[in-house]
């Protein structure tokens, strides 16, 4: 009776949402407990000040937020190429890595292992020391971008006036760096990658300075922390007013990270590796550690400068802060893996063309509406709700324009009746789908 | 203080490089105890050509064209950087004001249209 | 006399890592290699700006000359093929030479003028001087509008010298303006 009892599948979901159930206590206290990480730094900042100087505990403190910052990046990098494979494995209908550790949760550290016990290839004919220097120097940018990022309240790193320019001219030392990676290994498929990239990025680069222009033209500021509080004080998140700036950082972001649509730097099929071709072992695992690093900091850039940072509907008081901003974050991450998932590579000179010919006269264009709707606001404050109609008439113009864009390229309409599945049903690929959830 | 804020940014310089050390520093060790292989020759240390051997020098001219979208982007650049004061201070201002940045960014614009018209931004031709 | 703190010797280092490194531009033969002491010669100015409390100058400085400037030089060398290999000694040695110390004789001239312990960021946190990029924005759209004006212009040649420059022959240039003739 007793061993029926407990073989019994009720007794199982019981135990499991008892043991939710005391997940969710105990997470909320743990939530309660560090609601605020600042509160660490502004311990050891007062331990120091107490016994020595206060240039030290200055010291000690920085010290203790760019380890913060440092060993978030490190847990992105460990456990964000798990989620990718495993996520990219639901859409292509496999399992994904399940082998090492629990649901193959240790594979990201098992590869790090392998990667250093490969053996490391320097071509003769390269140049030794700048061959060296990229695989190191390109971290420099992708990490010292998080510095502005506001996590919380009063728990940004860098509180500088200047924080979007700042995010925008560290990230703009990574092209060069690309060139150097791609020249010094002496080998043709490496120079051509390195310079289509180059041309690439440098290209992709004028839409994202134009949309963030558009960004300090309505908030007035170039702090992260003084943009997310406007959009809390306004009620308004800065994507829904400028949503075309939005869609212009996204898309020209995903060429500068070389993710997918756009990911003209690994074109396998054309230039085998791109620019890192020749790099073996630990250094080629670098540059791929860096690519998915700047995909979680792409995230963390839009969660915070159009999507109200770490505000949402007032569950900030409930939850800490920081929890949802990188909820945002790792959302705007999924969203990237998905449009790997989904989308071909998009040509070189058909990626040319839409940035010089499309996006930036259309940013320029944008950025002149927004400064006029922003001196209307500003000039006609006693109006309510007057950023809730340009909000409208933002919103309803790009869905106008995608429309009108469509019908330029003859972009046929989405019919789920004429597009059916018919090769992966008679293959069995939807019942494989199904079994596939199953596992794990 | 301006200044004080900078400081962090240099902390964070030092561990941003000291980052990806760490894992080449582990491979590095990893050949010290001969756990990791490090016997190259010759054909491992020639470059990567899909089995054959390369045929010509790498540094080969490059087309003219490269320059051209370098050029664009500084031009650009430097617009932008211009303009984000403007950015910062237009909150305040009058519709005046637009007017003078409109003068500066039609000026350019002219230059992107100018580029346009005489095909310099085709890709391939 | 300069005062020992913290301020000047932060100014040293920056300022030894920007002329070193610029040193390193003139006399190493590889083109490219020169291009990346160049890079780094670029962000030891823009720290030096940060040293002033010019924030907003060191970061024009970091993305006009780190990176864009670097990338057309870049690819500028990317069209003389042979030289970035091995870059041949200049016969005008003597006159860059002469050129250099004279314009670092007018420069030590200049700056023997200033003292050097008010130059720092800390003559400007005194000030209350917390923001510049509003100052700059004020400015240069009100006293200078004429520069800033001027400087479009000046934006715009360039980019019509550049495609002057890439239209490669006369042939291509001819089909375009017949195009452009039929149209009208």
């Amino acid at each position: 009776m007793i061993k029926k009892f407990f073989s019994n599948t009720l007794f199982i979901k019981l135990s499991i949402g008892f043991a939710t159930l005391i997940f969710l206590f105990a997470g909320y206290f743990i939530s309660k407990l560090l609601f605020d990480l600042s509160v660490f730094s502004e311990f050891i900042f007062n331990f120091f000040l107490e016994r020595f100087s206060y240039n030290l505990a200055y010291l000690a403190s920085s010290i203790i937020g760019a380890l913060g910052i440092i060993s978030f990046v490190g847990l992105v990098l460990l456990i964000g190429s798990w989620v990718e494979r495993r996520v990219i494995a639901r859409f292509q209908i496999r399992v994904g890595p399940n082998r090492v550790g629990p649901f193959g949760l240790l594979q990201p550290l098992a590869d790090a292992i392998k990667l250093m016990q490969k053996e490391v290839l320097v071509p003769d004919i390269a140049d030794k020391l700048l061959f060296l220097i990229p695989p190191v120097a390109i971290f420099l940018p992708a990490i010292l971008a998080w510095g502005p990022i506001p996590w919380g309240p009063n728990m940004s790193y860098l509180d500088i006036n200047v924080g979007i320019l700042y995010v925008f001219a560290v990230s703009s030392l990574t092209v060069p760096i690309i060139f150097f990676a791609g020249w010094s290994s002496m080998n043709h498929y490496a120079l051509l990658g390195s310079m289509r990239t180059v041309a690439m990025m440098v290209s992709y680069e004028i839409p994202v300075s134009l949309s963030l222009l558009s960004v300090a033209l309505v908030t007035g500021t170039l702090n992260f922390n003084e943009i997310v509080m406007w959009q809390s004080n306004n009620s308004i998140w800065l994507g829904l007013f400028i949503p075309f700036a939005l869609f212009t950082f996204f898309f020209a972001s995903t060429a500068e990270i070389n993710r997918t649509p756009n990911d003209i730097a690994e074109a396998e099929s054309e230039i085998v590796a791109g620019y890192h071709i020749e790099y073996s072992g630990m250094k080629a695992g670098l540059f791929m550690a860096v690519e998915l690093g700047n995909a979680v900091l792409l995230g963390a850039l839009i969660s915070s400068l159009f999507l109200n940072g770490w505000f949402l509907f007032g569950i900030e008081n409930l939850v800490p802060p920081y929890i949802i901003f990188i909820t945002k974050t790792v959302f705007i991450y999924l969203l990237l893996i998905w449009l790997r998932a989904t989308f071909p590579r998009f040509r070189l000179d058909q990626l040319m063309n839409f940035a010089w010919k499309t996006l930036i006269p259309a940013s320029i264009i944008h950025f002149f509406v927004v400064a006029i709707e922003v001196s209307i606001i500003s000039n006609f404050s006693e109006i309510p709700y007057l950023i809730v109609l340009f909000t409208v008439i933002n919103i309803s113009l790009v869905v106008l324009l995608a429309y009108l864009w469509g019908k330029i390229f003859h972009v046929q309409q989405y019919q789920p009746e004429k597009i059916q599945p018919r090769f992966a049903a008679s293959i069995g690929g939807l019942e494989a789908m199904k079994e596939v959830s199953s596992i794990d | 203080m301006i200044v004080e804020q900078y400081v962090r940014v240099l902390i964070l310089v030092i561990l941003a490089i000291a980052f990806p050390l760490l894992p080449l520093a582990g491979s590095y060790l990893f050949s010290k105890i001969n756990y990791r292989p490090a016997n190259s020759n010759e054909i491992k240390s020639s470059i990567y050509e899909c089995g054959v051997e390369a045929a010509d020098i790498t540094w080969r001219q490059f087309n003219a064209k490269y320059f051209l979208y370098a050029l664009g982007f500084v031009i650009f650049d430097v617009e932008v950087i211009f303009l984000f004061p403007w950015a910062v201070i237009h909150t305040e201002q009058a519709f005046s004001i637009l007017i003078k940045v409109a003068i500066f960014v039609i000026v350019l614009a002219f230059g992107l249209f100018y580029a346009w018209r005489w095909r310099a931004l085709e890709w391939q031709q | 006399m300069i005062e020992v703190n913290i301020y000047n010797a932060a100014f040293l280092l920056f300022s030894m890592i920007t002329l070193l490194s610029a040193i390193g531009v003139a006399v190493i033969n590889s083109l490219m290699r020169s291009l990346f002491l160049l890079i780094i010669s670029f962000i030891g100015v823009a720290s030096l700006f940060v040293l002033l409390s010019a924030d907003f100058i060191a970061i024009a400085q970091l993305l006009i000359y780190a990176g864009s400037i670097s990338i057309l030089l870049l690819f500028a060398v990317m069209l003389t093929p042979e030289v970035s290999i091995n870059n041949q000694n200049s016969k005008y040695f003597l006159f860059a030479a002469l050129t250099g110390i004279l314009f670092t004789y007018i420069m030590f001239l200049f700056i023997s003028i200033f003292d050097i312990n008010q130059l720092t960021g800390l003559s400007l946190d005194k000030l209350n001087f917390s923001n510049t990029i509003d100052k700059i924005g004020t400015l240069l759209l009100g006293k200078y509008i004429i520069a800033f004006e001027l400087a479009s212009i000046l934006l715009l040649f360039a980019l019509i010298g550049a495609i002057s420059i890439v239209r490669s022959n006369e042939s291509d240039f001819n089909i375009v303006a017949t195009k452009i003739k039929g149209k009208k």
